[in-house]
């Protein structure tokens, strides 16, 4: 979360327009799930990686390091796909491991769709990655209205989004005082003091939510949290990035 | 002339409290004023504020806004709240949004201003408090004394006739509570009302026009500092020791009559603290007996008697 905002509000595509930005990942999500094929999710890790490490100056590790956090859950995910356990195998599996009394096993057809699987849903998660990383809430809430998504919706995804933080700075500051006074000295400690914390950042919300609708009201709101509408750039060399990377995936498609 | 807002008897009781908050306060406010509100925790500052912004109603007296009473429909309560901001004490439970030119933009939008006229107020506001560079920042990002100054900007980009301060100089360092007090200084050049909710008395000696003080849900006196602070009833009010640091002002005359350089000749004993031995505090009385109302020591009262006593 951290890591995420840190890099958002500094890179140099920050400014220009998130419709843009949300197109492009579109369409590489689009042609991840079309295509299917390995080195085409692949090729789109490798595209997204570069857009926003050359074209949005990103240091080079942090995309690295976000869509490596997203990737290991997806091993776990797609290592069920992939292996099957029980105490007899079928035959015409392709490789099995004795374990004590069970076998593990996984053929060829199991691990080409764990594969298939694993790098369709990566190429999906790194154009996101990249769109999650250049441009900022404030202006995904923006491409939202735009869109004409209801401004309920709207207004509860901005507040929930200046909420963990606040909420986050309150944990934080409870369990200082808690653990300041022993709190978590011995493990039943702990177990008692994560409780009380988690009621009483239950209280703190519903008291800060009443302090928010009395601020909100002292500036006049009527029921829709209004802002200015930012200006953005629009900026072509994305666009040929976009179409590069389109070509790249189509022509990966059809050589391997 | 008339004054911007005036409060006439204003009681109030908080639902499911017993004790009333307010209990007929009476304060009119002019403009091109800066006035200082002191008076004890509980003593009715944050509500009576609120009750200024229509976000209370009163059960009893009566508001006025440039003399016209105040009604609570929908359409009056939004020009009394064009005319009086409050800035709220924390900072955070005041900025909503994740950005903090889409927060400042806010109240002016809820003005039923264009974008083009937001977009000015914002930017005059952002000057004045000198958050420009600010502006394209992440709320959460920012310190508190930034949060403090974003807050202010935010209610002076509604261009209010009357600006409430709620206690926010408590968390700020003395270069960000000047800044603060000089931008409110320059609101209230402009001919307009500042009122700031205190603890410092000294703030509210030096910097403020007139001085409100408030007790028990009343105020009890809108003065100028001179007058609030020469009163000792006044000062016992604002603590039993407040006439220590404050003593009353005195008259030109009675200073000149004063023996000149009596305090500079005469010798001082210099106050060395005794050499430390031992433990720096005296041990807590434990008591034999687990008695939950026991204090320990049974001459705290007394002594705080003694020390009150002038």
């Amino acid at each position: 979360m951290h890591v995420i905002d840190r890099h958002v509000y500094a890179n140099r595509g920050r400014g220009v327009d998130p419709a843009h930005k949300a197109a492009l990942v579109l369409l590489v999500l689009a042609l991840c799930l079309l295509l299917d094929r390995p080195m085409v999710g692949l090729l789109a890790c490798a595209w997204m990686w570069v857009l926003s490490s050359l074209w949005a100056g990103l240091p080079t590790g942090v995309f690295g390091r976000v869509l490596l956090a997203q990737g290991s859950f997806l091993v776990l995910a797609v290592a069920g796909v992939a292996l099957s356990a029980g105490t007899a195998f079928p035959a015409g599996v392709s490789w099995v491991v004795h374990v004590g009394p069970l076998a593990v096993w996984a053929s060829f057809g199991s691990v080409d769709t764990a594969l298939h699987l694993a790098t369709r849903a990566l190429g999906g998660t790194a154009a996101l990655d990249f769109l999650v990383l250049t441009t900022p809430l404030v202006d995904i809430v923006e491409l939202l209205r735009r869109l004409r998504i209801p401004s309920v919706l709207i207004d509860i995804v901005a507040l929930t989004y200046r909420f963990i933080f606040i909420l986050l700075e309150s944990l934080d500051r409870m369990h200082n005082a808690q653990d300041s006074r022993l709190g978590y000295s011995s493990f039943g400690n702990a177990v008692k003091s994560a409780g009380l914390l988690g009621s009483r950042l239950f209280v703190d919300s519903y008291q800060r939510s009443k302090r928010l609708q009395i601020a909100l009201d002292s500036r006049g709101y009527s029921g829709d949290l209004q802002g200015l509408t930012p200006s953005y750039r629009t900026d072509r060399s994305l666009w040929w990035l976009g179409a590069a990377a389109t070509a790249t995936l189509l022509i990966g498609r059809v050589l391997i | 002339m008339t004054p911007i807002l005036q409060l006439e008897e204003v009681r109030y009781t908080y639902p499911g409290n017993a004790e009333p908050a307010l209990r007929g306060a009476n304060l009119s406010l002019w403009g091109g004023k800066k006035i200082a509100v002191l008076g004890r925790n509980g003593s009715g500052k944050s509500t009576l504020f609120l009750h200024c912004n229509g976000i209370l109603r009163p059960d009893g007296g009566q508001l006025y806004l440039a003399g016209k009473p105040v009604k609570y429909d929908r359409g009056s309560l939004l020009g009394l709240r064009r005319h009086v901001g409050i800035v709220f004490q924390n900072p955070d439970d005041q900025l909503f949004s994740a950005s903090v030119v889409q927060d400042m933009s806010f109240g002016p939008l809820n003005l039923g201003l264009s974008q083009v006229e937001a977009s000015r107020r914002v930017e005059e506001a952002a000057e004045q408090c000198e958050i420009v560079d600010l502006l394209d920042r992440p709320t959460h990002a920012l310190s508190g004394g930034q949060k403090a100054r974003v807050a202010l900007a935010g209610v002076l980009a509604m261009e209010p006739s009357v600006i409430l301060v709620d206690e926010v100089m408590a968390s700020l360092d003395p270069w960000m509570r000047d800044q603060i007090l000089s931008i409110l200084h320059d609101f209230a050049a402009r001919g307009r009302t500042v009122v700031l909710a205190t603890h410092d008395l000294a703030l509210a000696r030096t910097w403020a026009d007139l001085v409100a003080v408030m007790e028990g849900g009343r105020v009890l006196a809108v003065d100028t500092p001179d007058v609030i602070f020469s009163s000792e009833a006044m000062l016992a009010h604002l603590g039993p020791r407040s006439a220590w640091f404050y003593p009353p002002l005195r008259s030109a005359s009675e200073a000149a009559l004063a023996p000149q350089g009596d305090r500079a000749t005469k010798p001082v004993a210099p106050a060395v603290p005794a050499p430390v031995d031992g433990p720096l505090c005296e041990p807590l009385t434990v008591p034999t007996e687990r008695n939950p109302h026991s204090n320990g020591s049974g001459n705290v009262h007394a002594d705080l008697g003694k020390m009150t006593q002038r």
